[in-house]
């Protein structure tokens, strides 16, 4: 279970977070909403270990934030905006150079099987060659080689086709089913967040996006 | 960290050939200055002022033999300008015949025969002084030897040498030979150059690889800036253990490159230097190379600071370096991160200064 409890984060002067308080159970899909300069992205990277509160506690599976950072790190599967890929070498060699630096050794075959999960099949294609749905899929499947338990992601399916937006949103539904896996993500798609979550968290004064989700029926925390 | 070797050698793939060609450039980028400044500099004649004072045609036969060697550009000067030429850095060096060098020729009066000039930029002075020594060397031979063929004819009118006599004499002869001496004078408080010497191979060596350590760490700051790089906080490796590790592979490349060319230029060229020297300015290197990478994020910006770091460098070596002696600012030499290597030292200051540098970095970064 993730425990967020006052959590409060400011940049300088301007005040991002204030007093956020969540509890996340396990194999739960939370969407993070809100527009542009809300706090989304700075709360996913506070989750994600990589900022650290200017105020409030934060626990995972009963591990502090603040004391067990290494611990949690290993738990996490962090998937930035960004194509964070080697775009010069092949999809098989990406997904091996991560799992030379990881904590749990993989296989070649059952590295294959974690980018055939993502019905990703071209091993030995360079990423530039990739198209952009694909490069989403990859930049997903890296963040799984280490079978993380706390999925974050910063606006994974922007930008790409809606046939590969599906097969990502079907790959993290199934992760929190089959695998009881934490999702956490952040998307100015609502239609994908109103079919894939279960419930979201609304960033920001803007009242938009609260009563677009309220009148889906979105449980809003 | 065979993970890391591997990871470099995936990353590296296409850049492998073009890094190990970079780690070849110290050495034969060295053999070739070094020949071009040994060997083909050889080619062109050094100007070199002759003052004759003397009438005599046996010294004018004298330049004239003189002039006929390849090296030596002759220029015919005046006694009384011959320092101020040297001075003005216009010639070489110069040689003044007087008038009494006939006189002592013949008469086989050997010390003071010449006065040369010359200064600590008279590079050629010492080729120069040999050869000119040699021509007048040749004729005083002669003369000697004829003095003491007719001194052995009066001789025998008396009385009849025997062998041994005539042997000594001969081994007085070669012995003599090679006794020419010199007077020679310079100017102001400059050292002289006793004797022309071949180019310092470690000290060219040790420019050209300062350059390839810094080009080559572009690699890390080209890696670091990359978005990929945000994934390391998610693996067994931070971003800083990353980097040294890659910073480790490259220098036990560097340190391999190193050795070659310390052996070849050891026993190849037969110049020495000690390997721990060797080793310590590298240390430097690395360090260097490493500081400008953290604190540089923009790939161009790094490789136009190496560029100047590198002209500084030149200009420290060749011109500075010499000029603060003379203005006896020794110490500022030391602003130079080659200055202790180019003495033969143990690079010490620059490293310990660079790890400071490092320390407050990540006292700062931790802050």
């Amino acid at each position: 279970m993730l425990k967020v409890d006052n959590v409060s984060f400011s940049y300088r002067t301007k005040k991002v977070l204030d007093n956020v308080s969540i509890e996340i159970e396990d194999g739960e899909i939370i969407g993070l909403v809100g527009e542009n300069g809300a706090g989304k992205t700075t709360f996913l990277n506070i989750l994600a270990t990589l900022l650290k509160p200017r105020k409030g506690t934060i626990t995972y599976n009963d591990m502090k934030y603040k004391s067990k950072k290494s611990a949690i790190r290993k738990q996490i599967g962090y998937v930035p905006q960004d194509i964070a890929l080697w775009e010069d070498l092949t999809v098989m060699e990406n997904m091996l150079f991560f799992e030379k630096l990881s904590w749990v050794k993989k296989s070649e075959k059952e590295l294959k099987d974690i980018l055939l999960d993502m019905q990703l099949d071209r091993f030995d294609s360079k990423v530039k060659e990739l198209s952009g749905g694909m490069k989403r899929k990859l930049n997903l499947a890296i963040s799984l080689i280490h079978d993380p338990s706390l999925l974050l992601l910063d606006e994974p399916t922007v930008g790409i086709d809606l046939k590969s937006k599906i097969e990502i949103n079907d790959i993290l539904d199934y992760m929190s089913e089959e695998e009881n896996m934490t999702v956490i993500y952040t998307s100015h798609d609502m239609d994908e967040i109103t079919q894939l979550c279960d419930r979201t968290i609304v960033f920001g004064q803007d009242p938009f996006y609260r009563e677009l989700l309220e009148r889906e029926g979105m449980p809003i925390s | 960290m065979k993970n890391m070797i591997d990871i470099r050698l995936m990353l590296s793939k296409k850049r492998l050939i073009g890094l190990f060609v970079w780690l070849t450039v110290p050495t034969l980028l060295t053999m070739g200055i070094f020949y071009i400044f040994n060997d083909v500099t050889d080619d062109f004649s050094v100007p070199v002022g002759i003052a004759n004072d003397s009438d005599e045609e046996e010294v004018e036969s004298i330049i004239q033999e003189i002039g006929d060697n390849n090296l030596i550009n002759v220029r015919m000067i005046e006694a009384d300008e011959a320092g101020r030429l040297v001075e003005q850095h216009e010639l070489d060096s110069t040689f003044v015949f007087d008038e009494q060098f006939y006189d002592n020729l013949e008469n086989l009066r050997r010390t003071n025969m010449i006065e040369s000039h010359y200064s600590n930029r008279s590079l050629a002075y010492g080729a120069i002084k040999e050869s000119v020594g040699a021509v007048v060397q040749e004729r005083y031979g002669l003369y000697y030897a004829k003095n003491m063929i007719n001194q052995v004819e009066e001789e025998n009118d008396a009385e009849q040498s025997d062998l041994e006599t005539v042997d000594t004499l001969i081994n007085d002869l070669i012995d003599r030979f090679n006794l020419l001496e010199y007077e020679y004078s310079y100017y102001g408080d400059i050292t002289p150059v006793s004797d022309h010497e071949d180019m310092n191979i470690f000290l060219i060596w040790s420019i050209v690889t300062f350059f390839v350590t810094l080009f080559i760490f572009e690699l890390i700051v080209s890696e670091r800036r990359q978005k990929v790089m945000q994934r390391l906080a998610f693996t067994r490796y931070n971003m800083t253990k990353y980097f040294l590790y890659q910073v480790s592979i490259l220098t036990i490349l560097l340190v391999v490159s190193d050795l070659i060319a310390w052996f070849v230029f050891e026993f190849f060229y037969e110049q020495s230097i000690s390997i721990l020297t060797v080793l310590s300015v590298r240390l430097m290197m690395i360090l260097f190379a490493y500081v400008l990478a953290v604190l540089i994020k923009n790939v161009y910006t790094y490789l136009l600071v190496s560029l100047f770091v590198i002209i500084a460098i030149i200009i420290f070596t060749f011109v500075l370096n010499p000029l603060f002696v003379t203005m006896d600012l020794g110490y500022l030499n030391h602003l130079n991160p080659l200055y202790q290597f180019i003495n033969e030292e143990i690079t010490v200051y620059w490293s310990v200064g660079l790890l400071v540098i490092i320390a407050l970095f990540w006292r700062v970064r931790h802050a």
